[in-house]
C-alpha cells in the first residue's frame, strides 16, 4: 500500500538527530562552562569532549552501515569534515601562537568549530541525497 | 540515471518502507533511488530487478535515453 504521501516522505529525516543534538550539547557546555569554578569547569570541558569523540566514534561506526545511502553520506560527511578539521586546528594553533589569543578561548572555539565542521558536513551529505 | 522504480513500485502497490524491507535498506535509500537524487550501487540495482521480475534495463537506463 501507498501509505505515505510523496511529500512527507522527502522530509522525513531519521539521521538528523545526532549532529544538531552533538552541537546544542556543545554549545550549552562552551556557552555556561566558565561561570562554573574550575573543577567543574574542566569536568565540562571533559563531558564536551567525551561527547564529541563518542560522535565521531559513532560516525565511524556508521560509515559501515548495511544501508547504503547511510554509508554513503556518512563516508561523505567524514571526508569533507577531515580537511575542515584540520585547517581549524591549524587556524587555532596559529592564533594562540601567533596573535597571542588565550589558551581557554582558544580550546572554547577550537571544540565549537570542530564540532560545527562535522555538524555542517552532515547537513550537506545528507541533503544531497534526502 | 534515470529510473521507473516508482511506477514499477506503485504497480505492485508496495510502499516504499514495504520494498525497503524486502531489499534490506532503509526507506530514505529507495526515496533518494525514485526521486534520482543517489544512484544504487550495482549489486542494489540487480536485487531490485530481481524483485520486480524485470531485466534491469527495463528499470534504469542512462540519463541520455
Amino acid at each position: 500500500m501507498l501509505t505515505y504521501p510523496a511529500a512527507i516522505e522527502n522530509r522525513e529525516e531519521v539521521w538528523a538527530w545526532w549532529p544538531p543534538g552533538t552541537l546544542t550539547l556543545a554549545y550549552a557546555l562552551i556557552v555556561f562552562g566558565p561561570r562554573f569554578p574550575p573543577p567543574y569547569r574542566v569536568l565540562g570541558a571533559a563531558v564536551l569532549v567525551g561527547i564529541f569523540c563518542f560522535y565521531v566514534w559513532h560516525e565511524r561506526r556508521e560509515v559501515r552501515h548495511p544501508d547504503e545511502l547511510n554509508r554513503r553520506i556518512r563516508q561523505e560527511a567524514l571526508a569533507a569534515a577531515y580537511p575542515l578539521s584540520l585547517l581549524i586546528v591549524i587556524t587555532a594553533i596559529v592564533g594562540q601562537s601567533l596573535l597571542g589569543f588565550s589558551i581557554d578561548l582558544t580550546c572554547r572555539a577550537l571544540l565549537l568549530l570542530l564540532a560545527l565542521a562535522y555538524g555542517i558536513s552532515f547537513k550537506v551529505a545528507r541533503e544531497r541525497y534526502l | 540515471m534515470k529510473n521507473r522504480l516508482r511506477l514499477i513500485r506503485a504497480e505492485r502497490q508496495l510502499s516504499q518502507a514495504d520494498l525497503a524491507d524486502r531489499l534490506g535498506v532503509s526507506r530514505q535509500t529507495i526515496n533518494a533511488v525514485e526521486t534520482e537524487k543517489y544512484d544504487p550501487s550495482l549489486p542494489l540495482a540487480f536485487k531490485i530487478a530481481k524483485l520486480f521480475g524485470r531485466p534491469i534495463e527495463e528499470i534504469f537506463f542512462p540519463n541520455g535515453t
